[in-house]
């Protein structure tokens, strides 16, 4: 368990951090998210997916909750959340390596449709039909969207 | 759909995301057992997630990992001391407060059923006691009843006997009826008798003592057997047990029938 946290905390803090938008309820998400990953580890199952991918779903739904419980209305966030986002100071924080990209060189490859589907949905904790009904897009264009957003990410980061 | 058209439908993002329903979630795991290449898109996919938080990373304060695993320590020893959770901690907790109430009512209550238990017995002692005097007093009652009929008969007669020279303030009075088989004596007053001494009642008979017995004081009336045709009546002091003549200079009180 101690492994774990030292192998994955720093991508699933930021990326708390990225979706509440405040470091002690991240830090908050962080600590609840890793005692739900503790007592669920049983039910982890590899053959399904990448144990990060099982870690950062736990970690995010927690997010969401907070994000929920604290009466983050989905209208009130949609005005708001390119500022959230993008006021986030990079230089407030420590980041892990300054070799890697950071994650707003990495958005930076996006256009801006692109960029605003991963950081509504991945970072902000809508589903795709949620997008689709605030912003009025329609749920296909939103999927498009979302899977092209997907391969340009992979180029940036040079998965392939 | 061929795999090209399934993988740009978006739906291995849905799946990685949990957005999918738990049935379209089976079949997509279905696809994936039958299809390597499809899960090798799956895990490219999976590693671009990765790597983007990757890049979000951000290093939280370093206290936050002993935060996080003294609670992960918490929750261990709540869930070894109730495997099956918060409701079974509170049918515990319920429980044992149950338990705890009612043992403390039960435990207020025995304490009073004993203190009760108690009480009746002592009020049960206490009745018994009473009733005991009760008899005592009824039949004192009905012998003052009885002395108070035989005194107040129009033939009894009242005999003063006084003190002599050995104890002239001494006084005592005899009631004498013919018709009846007792004579009552009541001392009003005598000196307490000296150890080894008690108090001897004579009746005076055709010039001879005859022995009515002895008697303590202390009574109010003294039931003596009668006798017959007495001239006197008189009260000596004798030796324990009484003596069958009296002692003449020990006589403390005479009194003549009239």
């Amino acid at each position: 368990m101690s492994e774990l946290y030292d192998n994955y905390i720093d991508a699933l803090y930021g990326t708390a951090l990225r979706m509440v938008k405040d470091e002690s309820q991240a830090q908050e998400v962080v600590q609840d998210a890793f005692v739900k990953i503790w007592k669920n580890i049983n039910s982890y199952r590899s053959e399904k997916s990448r144990l990060f991918t099982w870690m950062i779903n736990i970690l995010r739904n927690t997010a969401i909750d907070k994000m929920r419980s604290r009466d983050f209305k989905l209208s009130e966030k949609s005005d708001s959340i390119e500022h959230y986002v993008f006021t986030i100071n990079k230089d407030k924080f420590t980041e892990q390596s300054i070799d890697a990209l950071g994650i707003k060189d990495v958005l930076k490859g996006l256009t801006s449709d692109q960029r605003d589907v991963i950081d509504w949905i991945y970072f902000g904790g809508y589903t795709q039909s949620e997008v689709a009904k605030e912003y009025g897009i329609p749920l296909g264009t939103v999927k498009t969207r979302l899977r092209s957003a997907m391969s340009a990410l992979r180029k940036i980061l040079k998965v392939d | 759909m061929n795999r090209e058209e399934y993988i740009s439908s978006g739906i291995l993002e849905s799946y990685l995301l949990e957005e999918l329903s738990p049935r379209e979630a089976l079949e997509v795991e279905r696809q994936l057992r039958f299809d390597p290449e499809l899960r090798q898109e799956l895990e490219k996919i999976e590693k671009t997630l990765y790597q983007m938080s990757e890049s979000a990373s951000v290093k939280p304060p370093l206290d936050l990992k002993d935060s996080i695993f003294s609670e992960i320590e918490k929750e261990e020893t709540i869930q070894m001391s109730s495997p099956s959770g918060s409701y079974f901690k509170f049918l515990m907790a319920a429980g044992v407060t149950l338990f705890l109430i009612s043992s403390v009512i039960a435990y207020n209550y025995w304490n009073k059923w004993q203190t009760s238990n108690k009480e009746l017995i002592s009020l049960r002692d206490q009745n018994q006691v009473l009733a005991q005097d009760l008899q005592k007093v009824n039949n004192e009652y009905s012998a003052v009843e009885d002395d108070l009929f035989f005194i107040s008969q129009p033939n009894t007669q009242i005999v003063a006997i006084n003190g002599l020279a050995i104890s002239s303030t001494s006084s005592g009075t005899i009631y004498w009826n013919p018709g009846e088989q007792k004579v009552l004596l009541k001392v009003n007053s005598l000196p307490e008798p000296p150890e080894g001494k008690q108090y001897q009642l004579w009746a005076i008979v055709d010039g001879q003592p005859t022995d009515l017995g002895v008697f303590d004081i202390g009574n109010e009336f003294l039931s003596i057997r009668n006798v017959k045709n007495p001239s006197a009546f008189a009260v000596t002091l004798e030796n324990e047990g009484g003596s069958p003549v009296p002692t003449l200079d020990q006589m403390y009180l005479l009194g003549e029938v009239s």
